[in-house]
C-alpha cells in the first residue's frame, strides 16, 4: 500500500490491515515519521520521539505476524512483568502496530516526561501510567510524547517552556490546548492517534481546533495513576483521533478500574457496532441557551444546523434554561486553582525536578526552585488557589464554589432524567491567533464555558468536528471579523450522563456519517 | 479582592513563590480582574447545597490489600534526585 493510501485510513482500519498483512506497521510507521519529518520543524508538536525504537518495534510485530508466532518475551524484551501482547492462536490485540503519541504528562517508563514544564525538563518516568501501558498491551506502537500547554494550565500550547505548538490548519493560529500536541500531531498526520488528558476542555477544545474528534471519558472510568496531578477531581485520560470510530476503540482500551487510582471505576465499554446503528428516532437532546450566546457566527450555524439534522432525524431537540452554567467558569477556576496549588506544591527541588542553585537555607530552596521552575501561567494558578484557600477566603470562595458545584451537578441530573444529552459548542469561537489568548486571561479562561461543565460534573463529553460545505463557507465577508477563519474546523460538543459513553458516541457516529447531508 | 500589592506578597509567600517587580506588575494587574470574576459566585444561594468537598465524584472508592506487589522503585525515584547520597536525599542545612 502506497504511503498516501495508509495515512487515510482510521486507526482501526490500520489495525485491521496490519492483521491482515495489507500493510506492515513498519510501513505504518515509516508513514508517519515521513510527515513528522516534514512538517515537526514548524508545527512542533512533539516534544519527543524515537524513529528507530518504533521501527524495531514495528518490525518484531511484522516478524511474528508473518510467523503467527507470538511470544511476550519477544514483544517485550526484559520486561517479564509484561503481559504479553497475544499467545498463538489468540485474537490480535485492537491496535497492534499502530503509532500513536501520547500527551507529555502521562509517565512511559525509561522517557522523559516534562509536563512542558522546566520543572520536570530532565524528569525521566521510573514507572508507566496505567493508560500507557493499557495501550502498549492493545499493540500500539507508542512513538512520542507530545507538547502541552505547562502542566495542563492553558488553552493554546503556548505555555509550554518548550515553545508553542502551531494548528496545522492555519499555522498563525494555535492548536488549542493544553493538549495542542497531541491534536497537531494526528491533525498533520504525525500520528494515527494520540491520546490527550482533559481536566477543563484540554481534549476537546484543541480536537475541536485541529477538525479533529476528542473523548473526555465519565470521570474515573480511565486510571489517574502515571498522570501528572492538576486537579485532581477533575483530570482525566481520553483520545484525541480522526474520527468517532476510533475515539470509541480508543476509550474501549484505556478505560477500567485501576487499583492504583482509588477514585478509577468500571465503565461499560461502547459497542462498536451499537454505535454504527445508532438511531435518533425519540432522541431528547437539550441546548442549555447559556452555552450558545455570545459565540461565533461559525458556532452559531454548527448548532443550528446540527439541532435541524438531529430534528429531521427522529430526535427533538430543546432550548433550556440552566442559570447556574453562568457560575461554571469561576467555579472551575476557584476549584481546579485550588487542587493545583496543592498538587503543585510537591515541586521543591528536594525529591526530583529542578533545583536552583545558590539558595543558603531550605525555604529559600523551595522559593528559588518553585520561582525559576514554573512558567507564569501555572504561577497564576497556584495564587489563585492559595487565594481562595487563604483561611479569610475559604468559606466565601472555595467552599462555596464546592457548594455550587453540587448544585449543578444537581442540576445536569435534573436535565439528564428528561433528556439524553446535551448539544452545545465545543469553544466561543475558531482557533486564535497566535498570542492572542496572552493578552488577557480572564477572557482566556471565560472561554472555557463550554468544556468546564461536563468536567465540574465528572460527565463524558466529546467534541466532532462540524461538517462545513463549500458554500456555507460562501458567507458574506462582514458576517465574520475574521475572513480567514471561515474555513476553520468548528467543534461542536455532545454532553451526557455519567457512563454515557455509547449514547453521546453513537450520536456522534450519526453526525459524522451524515455530515455530508448537513 | 483587597487591592494591594501586600495581599499579592502574603499570597506569594505562601505559595512558595518569589515574585519579581515585572510578574508583581503583571500578575497582581490579571488578578485583579480575576478574582473579583470568581467572587461573583458570592452571589449564589447555595444554602440547598451539600458539602461535596469529600464527594469528589460518587465513585466508590476502590480499597487494595495493603500489600507490596511491585518490586520497590525506591534506587529508580532516588535516582530522579537533583541531589542524592547513600539512597537519600541531599538538602541543605535545615536547621
Amino acid at each position: 500500500m502506497e504511503k498516501k493510501e495508509i495515512l487515510t485510513l482510521s486507526a482501526i482500519e490500520l489495525a485491521e490491515n496490519i492483521r491482515e498483512q495489507k500493510v506492515t506497521s513498519e510501513e505504518a510507521v515509516r508513514a508517519v515519521f515521513e510527515n513528522i519529518d516534514e512538517h515537526e520543524c514548524k508545527i512542533h508538536a512533539y516534544l519527543d520521539f524515537w524513529k528507530e525504537e518504533s521501527l524495531k518495534k514495528a518490525r518484531e510485530i511484522d516478524e511474528m505476524l508473518a510467523n503467527r508466532a507470538y511470544s511476550e518475551t519477544a514483544l517485550n524484551p526484559g520486561n517479564s512483568e509484561a503481559e504479553g501482547l497475544a499467545d498463538p492462536g489468540e485474537e490480535l490485540p485492537p491496535l497492534l502496530g499502530v503509532p500513536v503519541a501520547v500527551k507529555d504528562n502521562l509517565m512511559l517508563s525509561g522517557r522523559k516526561m516534562t509536563c512542558g514544564s522546566k520543572m520536570l525538563q530532565d524528569y525521566i518516568a521510573p514507572y508507566s501510567a496505567t493508560c500507557i501501558e493499557k495501550l502498549e498491551k492493545a499493540g500500539a506502537v507508542i512513538i512520542g510524547k507530545t507538547n502541552m500547554d505547562e502542566f495542563g494550565m492553558g488553552a493554546s500550547t503556548e505555555h509550554s517552556f518548550f515553545g508553542a505548538t502551531l494548528n496545522p490548519k492555519d499555522t498563525n493560529r494555535v492548536p488549542g490546548g493544553s493538549s495542542g500536541g497531541s491534536a497537531a500531531a494526528v491533525a498533520y498526520g504525525g500520528a494515527f492517534a494520540a491520546l490527550g488528558t482533559d481536566t477543563g476542555g484540554s481534549i476537546r477544545q484543541p480536537a475541536a481546533f485541529c477538525g479533529l474528534v476528542g473523548l473526555r471519558p465519565t470521570y474515573g472510568s480511565v486510571s489517574r495513576h502515571g498522570l501528572t496531578s492538576f486537579a485532581s477531581s477533575m483530570d482525566v485520560a481520553g483520545p484525541v483521533t480522526r474520527g468517532t470510530r476510533d475515539a470509541a476503540a480508543l476509550f474501549n482500551i484505556v478505560t477500567g478500574p485501576d487499583e492504583k487510582d482509588q477514585t478509577s471505576i468500571s465503565a461499560p465499554k461502547v459497542d462498536l457496532s451499537k454505535m454504527e446503528s445508532y438511531d435518533l428516532t425519540g432522541k431528547r437532546i437539550a441546548v442549555p441557551k447559556q452555552l450558545i450566546s455570545g459565540g461565533s457566527i461559525e458556532n452559531r450555524e454548527a448548532i443550528d444546523r446540527t439541532s435541524e439534522f438531529l430534528k429531521n432525524n427522529g430526535a427533538t431537540v430543546d432550548l433550556i434554561d440552566m442559570p447556574l452554567l453562568d457560575y461554571a467558569v469561576a467555579i472551575y477556576y476557584i476549584l481546579s486553582s485550588a487542587e493545583a496549588s496543592a498538587n503543585l506544591s510537591r515541586y521543591d527541588g528536594i525529591r526530583y525536578g529542578y533545583r536552583a542553585s545558590g539558595a543558603e537555607d531550605i525555604t529559600e530552596l523551595y522559593r528559588k526552585t518553585r520561582s525559576e521552575g514554573f512558567g507564569t501561567e501555572v504561577k497564576r494558578r497556584i495564587l489563585l488557589g492559595n487565594y481562595v484557600l487563604s483561611s479569610e477566603h475559604f468559606n466565601d470562595c472555595y467552599r462555596q464554589a464546592e457548594r455550587a458545584r453540587d448544585m449543578l451537578k444537581k442540576a445536569f441530573a435534573d436535565v439528564f432524567s428528561k433528556y439524553d444529552m446535551i448539544l452545545c459548542p465545543t469553544a466561543p469561537g475558531v482557533a486564535p491567533l497566535l498570542h492572542e489568548i496572552d493578552k488577557d486571561p480572564l477572557s482566556a479562561y471565560i472561554a472555557d464555558l463550554c468544556t468546564v461543565p461536563a468536567s465540574l460534573c465528572g460527565l463524558p463529553a466529546v467534541s466532532l468536528p462540524f461538517a462545513r460545505k463549500e458554500a456555507d463557507s460562501a458567507r458574506k465577508e462582514e458576517d465574520t471579523a475574521d475572513p480567514s477563519a471561515k474555513a476553520l474546523p468548528v467543534g461542536i460538543q455532545l454532553i451526557g450522563p455519567r457512563f454515557g459513553e455509547q449514547e453521546i458516541l453513537g450520536a456522534a457516529r450519526f453526525l459524522e456519517k451524515g455530515g455530508q447531508k448537513r | 479582592m483587597q487591592s494591594s500589592q501586600n495581599l499579592l506578597e502574603r499570597i506569594a509567600r505562601l505559595s512558595g513563590l518569589t515574585l519579581s517587580e515585572e510578574e508583581k506588575d503583571i500578575l497582581f494587574s490579571d488578578l485583579s480582574r480575576i478574582v473579583p470574576y470568581m467572587e461573583r459566585i458570592s452571589e449564589l444561594d447555595t444554602s440547598v447545597a451539600d458539602a461535596v468537598s469529600d464527594d469528589i465524584s460518587d465513585n466508590e472508592a476502590l480499597f487494595r490489600d495493603d500489600e507490596e506487589k511491585a518490586p520497590s522503585l525506591a534506587s529508580e525515584i532516588v535516582k530522579q534526585a537533583p541531589q542524592a547520597k547513600d539512597g537519600m536525599f541531599h538538602v541543605p542545612r535545615i536547621v
